[in-house]
């Protein structure tokens, strides 16, 4: 169905062509799902976005054949290509939010395909076979969605309606870009739950592009690994797996955090012997005044943290692990003084707690360079020199990993992994006791992923550090943990060594994280 | 400099250069007193003697726009400077802390931003009464509001940014926060909005002068000199055409400049 | 529905701040009106009754209210100059500017958004070059200039119209309309060359995003994803623009008239300031405050139209 041959894409906008994808080649068979793996900057989205026929820029350079049923996308004429688009191929992308036009009602979007295919089709049926194929995507309330705009729904009720939109015509291809990257785990599993119904019933071949290998596991046959725009190895998802031939691979499925039950953590030994608790949270509740619905309503109350105890002991890494909106961020902001108002006590043990931000963007001021940002903590506190302080901060590059010469640079000149060192650097110039990382390595790759959590382990061992490791990730909160909160809707549900929580579960809403994050029992054993 | 290839930016700063050069030989040197009257001169053609003619009463022309552009720009720097300062101030704290204050600026903010800044200038000048000093004094007041807006929604935008958060874990305070962590950030648009600014503080003197308010007779300003030129528009067309080239000049050269520093 | 009270709420507050702020400047600056209107000459006794008929002797927020009571009724005072009702001062000079101030609205519009879609469309090539270029340059001339060139190159060159010859609507609506498309042409250029490039921009950052590329991948051909998908986002901020424009505009527009001596509101405006005829300036400040705060409000309501998104702050 699907023939790519030799497909090589270049980019001419600077002054030396840069090609992005070399000599790649596939072939797919009609009802097959073909994972495409990658991480940032492999191709994989260009490779995708040219079987969809959307790459259209002028400085770019096409080579080799896409084939979709004897018709070359690349070179076929616009009217061709425009009659296959949403018609027989569709696609999804990362960011429901954004793919979907902000100023039209959702109805109009899904229906949209079927106006531009089958102008002879009329209005109420239109509208009844949307209908149809938003209640198809599990969608409860079709006739209401259909009216809504997008901004009025959740992100994962947002990509239901673009697979809607995209199944509409019934397509023979789905090319999906990162679907669920931007959604929670529990979303992200029925996403990928109800690609594998459509694919089963409707017999729709689906390329995925994805970053995360677990993913791809649960729902391809066949994958294709890229890297720099190459493709490293292709073959059978579980072959490749268990036996991944090419060191690229290896090295992917290594970075993957596996939850094996002989945690070889020397952490976990002291923070039992340790000295008594750093800090102690108890009874937190807090609650924010919604926008009134009418003009003299009285305000409402949502409660975002509704009664959480916990203390983290000395030398201990404490995972927080929960989905967006359950509050785990404004706990931290409780935790830091960031956030006054609300009810409960918080205890500190120790002078300066600080903290780790999730986008490495957005953390360091950009009008600073980074020698500054790090010496910033000292100048404030006062009583150093500045040679002194030019020193120390010279010290915590070498630390972090970062050579000296990094502290003239910018932090727009750095990539995230670099970022997110100076971050932790940052934060520990003023040698705390209680570090606070707030989904800390979510934007990263993971290869880089995984530097960054082994330099957080070195540096707890290094400076006695306690971490409250906060995430929405499982497996890597099980490779850093000593012990684990679960927290759902502004409590913990759950919580205990990661041992109890991974391989005992009792609250059905940990399981389901589990079953979500694909952490099976084989590894277990 | 990542702005040499920004055409705008360049052109801009070029056309400033020399319209800064014009005001600065304008302040020491004019081939004649522009205040001069010569009878037998009235309304000259374009000549070696006189490079753009002379007015109704003799004037020079040439003299009197390099006198004027410079009145002009004096003012312009006049009224920005004060809304420059008084909107980083207002915006800045308003942006920062929010809450009543912040809601009650606002709203008076926009009620002045309702008003046109010459309209503004003309209540502030009807108050006051006419003259250099009162026009900046209006014009400035006049200019807050839109400056305080721009700088106010920076502030919003950077003060819940992780680096601030870092910044008050680390202990700073809210001023060091607000005007060594944020305000650094600011200074694009900042600086856009300044030459922005400048562009419509000149049209807006030019404006009031035109109507006869702001710069006082006999003394040369480009708005006055447009305003009596219309009388002799077919007869001497270079009257009018000259200065208002001069303040096309101006203003199109801030404009590429603030254009230049959004792309930048 | 609770967009509209809530924005109409806040149309009365800020109408009511804005009345204030308007009085307490003219009651309190000034100095004293009895003196005003009667001279320096004038005995204290004079002075006095004149103080107590006018009611400027009853505390400030009583004076407030009167004024307020009296414009509901129609009633802007008696100007100190020419001792007359300031209403029918105004009252027929109010029309003149708001025709002037349409037009030029209705030409921008006209203009802009069919040259911000060509520009766009056609970015890069040669028509988009010489539009953005040209548009820079007219965005720098100021209207009263532009008006002066208008004058001088369709009045006295080409003889299309007679500069100064203004027909009053009441005599002849036609040439009245004929006469003003001219001054409404100055008042708009500079507006106008804005709005283009904003659109311009608009569209091309727009083209960007992607809900684009979705649009795209559903079969759409370039036109249909320009019209149908790209432009009313476009639009949004070109609304914003036109709604902040409108204060400059009847600001231009009074400037305007003085160039081609139309007996508007600004004429009036400017001998009341240099008489310092405080009652007369006044009314057309809140006049013209009045009108902008409204057009503002609607295009509130046209925005909330155009973005779903809009909800209160």
């Amino acid at each position: 169905m699907l023939d790519v041959i030799d497909l090589n894409l270049e980019f001419h906008d600077h002054l030396i062509p840069e090609t992005v994808v070399f000599d790649f080649d596939l072939h797919m068979e009609p009802g097959e799902i073909v994972g495409l793996v990658g991480e940032s900057g492999s191709g994989k989205s260009m490779t995708a976005l040219a079987v969809a026929g959307l790459l259209s820029r002028h400085d770019m350079q096409k080579r080799g054949r896409i084939l979709f049923e004897g018709v070359d996308i690349l070179t076929c004429e616009r009217s061709r290509l425009r009659g296959l688009q949403g018609d027989d191929i569709a696609m999804i992308f990362q960011e429901p939010m954004t793919s979907l036009n902000p100023v039209l009602p959702v109805g109009w979007q899904v229906e949209e395909a079927l106006r531009i295919h089958r102008p002879q089709m009329d209005r109420e049926e239109r509208k009844r076979r949307a209908l149809q194929m938003l209640a198809d995507v599990e969608l409860e309330d079709a006739e209401r969605v259909y009216r809504s705009y997008p901004h009025q729904l959740s992100g994962g009720m947002r990509q239901r309606v673009m697979i809607a939109a995209a199944m509409i015509c019934g397509p023979r291809l789905l090319i999906a870009d990162e679907p669920t990257t931007a959604l929670d785990v529990t979303i992200q599993h029925q996403i990928v739950q109800l690609l594998l119904r459509i694919n089963r019933e409707k017999k729709t071949a689906i390329l995925f592009i994805s970053h995360d290998l677990s993913l791809v596991r649960q729902l391809c046959r066949r994958v294709v690994v890229m890297q720099s725009g190459r493709i490293v190895e292709s073959g059978d998802a579980e072959e490749i797996f268990s036996h991944p031939k090419e060191d690229y691979t290896r090295r992917l499925i290594a970075a993957i955090p596996r939850c094996e039950k002989e945690k070889d953590s020397p952490a976990s030994q002291t923070a039992d012997g340790g000295d008594g608790s750093l800090l102690e949270v108890s009874g937190i509740r807090i609650g924010f005044a919604q926008e009134r619905r009418f003009l003299f309503e009285r305000r409402r109350i949502r409660q975002v943290l509704k009664g959480v105890s916990f203390g983290i002991r000395q030398g201990e890494v404490l995972g927080l692990v929960g989905e967006s909106g359950c509050g785990k961020s404004t706990l931290a902001k409780v935790i830091l003084g960031l956030e006054k108002q609300g009810a409960g006590t918080v205890v500190h043990r120790s002078a300066h707690p600080q903290m780790v931000f999730q986008d490495p963007y957005g953390s360091l001021n950009p009008s600073r360079k980074v020698g500054w940002i790090l010496e910033e903590p000292l100048r404030i506190r006062g009583g150093c020199t500045p040679q002194e302080r030019r020193e120390r901060a010279l010290a915590m590059l070498q630390k972090v990993g970062l050579g000296p010469e990094i502290a003239d640079r910018y932090p727009r000149q750095l990539s995230g992994g670099q970022r997110q060192r100076v971050c932790i650097g940052a934060a520990l110039m003023l040698e705390p006791k209680l570090l606070i990382a707030d989904e800390a390595v979510s934007a990263l790759d993971v290869t880089i992923q995984d530097q960054i959590l082994e330099l957080l382990l070195s540096l707890k061992e290094e400076m006695g550090l306690s971490i409250l490791f906060i995430s929405h990730d499982m497996r890597v909160v099980y490779r850093m943990s000593d012990r684990v909160l679960i927290m759902q809707d502004g409590q913990i549900v759950e919580q205990g060594s990661v041992e109890q929580v991974y391989f005992a579960p009792q609250h059905p809403y940990t399981k389901r994280l589990l079953e979500a994050a694909d952490i099976r029992p084989e590894e277990t054993g | 400099m990542k702005y040499k290839k920004n055409r705008n930016f360049v052109t801009g700063a070029a056309l400033t250069g020399v319209m800064l050069l014009f005001v600065l030989i304008g302040a020491v040197w004019t081939p004649y007193d522009p205040e001069a009257m010569d009878r037998t001169a009235k309304l000259a053609g374009v000549s070696f003697s006189h490079l753009m003619g002379c007015d109704n009463f003799g004037r020079d022309i040439f003299s009197r726009v390099l006198k004027g552009s410079g009145t002009t720009l004096l003012t312009a720097v006049g009224t920005v400077g004060i809304g420059t300062l008084c909107g980083v101030i207002v915006g800045a704290f308003t942006g920062y802390f929010g809450g009543a204050v912040d809601e009650i600026f606002m709203r008076i903010n926009d009620v002045l931003f309702a008003f046109p800044s010459i309209l503004l200038g003309l209540v502030v000048i009807s108050l006051l009464g006419s003259g250099n000093f009162n026009v900046v004094i209006a014009l400035g007041i006049a200019f807050i509001p839109s400056f305080a807006r721009i700088v106010r929604s920076e502030f919003i935008r950077c003060k819940n940014m992780d680096y601030v958060r870092s910044a008050r874990l680390a202990g700073a305070g809210h001023l060091r926060i607000m005007f060594v962590h944020i305000l650094p950030n600011t200074v694009t648009v900042l600086l856009s909005s300044v030459m922005i600014g400048f562009n419509n503080a000149v049209l807006a003197e030019a404006g009031m002068s035109y109507l006869g308010i702001g710069t006082q007779p006999p003394h040369a300003s480009l708005g006055r000199m447009l305003s009596d030129a219309q009388t002799y528009l077919l007869s001497s067309p270079g009257y009018a055409l000259f200065p208002g080239i001069v303040l096309i000049w101006m203003v199109l050269g801030f404009s590429l400049l603030a254009e230049g520093l959004k792309e930048g | 529905m609770k967009y509209f009270t809530k924005k109409l709420a806040g149309l009365l507050v800020t109408l009511l701040v804005v009345s204030f702020l308007v009085f307490i400047a003219f009651a309190v600056i000034p100095g004293d009106p009895a003196t005003a209107m009667l001279g320096t000459e004038a005995t204290e006794a004079r002075l006095e009754a004149l103080r107590e008929e006018l009611g400027l002797n009853a505390p400030l927020m009583v004076r407030y209210l009167r004024w307020i009571r009296d414009i509901l009724q129609g009633d802007f005072g008696r100007s100190y100059r020419y001792n007359m009702p300031v209403m029918s001062m105004i009252g027929d000079k109010l029309p003149v500017t708001l025709t002037l101030t349409a037009i030029s609205f209705a030409l921008i519009v006209l203009i802009s958004i069919p040259l911000g879609v060509a520009c766009a469309r056609y970015a890069g090539g040669v028509l988009d070059h010489v539009i953005v270029v040209a548009d820079q340059i007219i965005m720098a001339v100021p209207p009263f200039f532009s008006g002066i060139l208008i004058t001088l190159v369709f009045g006295l060159l080409l003889h299309l119209f007679v500069p100064g010859g203004y027909v009053s609507w009441q005599q002849d609506w036609l040439s009245f309309l004929g006469y003003m498309i001219f001054p409404s042409i100055a008042v708009a250029l500079p507006k106008s060359a804005m709005a283009v490039k904003l659109l311009r921009t608009a569209i091309l950052s727009e083209t960007k995003l992607d809900y684009v590329r979705t649009a795209y991948s559903r079969g759409n051909g370039t036109k249909a994803v320009l019209y149908r998908h790209v432009l009313r986002n476009a639009l949004i901020p070109v609304i914003t623009f036109l709604g902040m424009a409108l204060a400059d505009m009847v600001a231009g527009s009074i400037i305007v008239e003085q160039v081609f001596n139309i007996p508007g509101l600004g004429r009036i405006l400017l001998t009341s300031i240099s008489n310092r005829d405080y009652p007369v300036v006044q009314a057309i400040i809140v006049c013209i405050a009045f009108l902008v705060i409204v057009v503002n409000f609607l295009v509130d309501l046209l925005y909330k139209a155009v973005d779903p998104r809009i909800t209160l702050e």
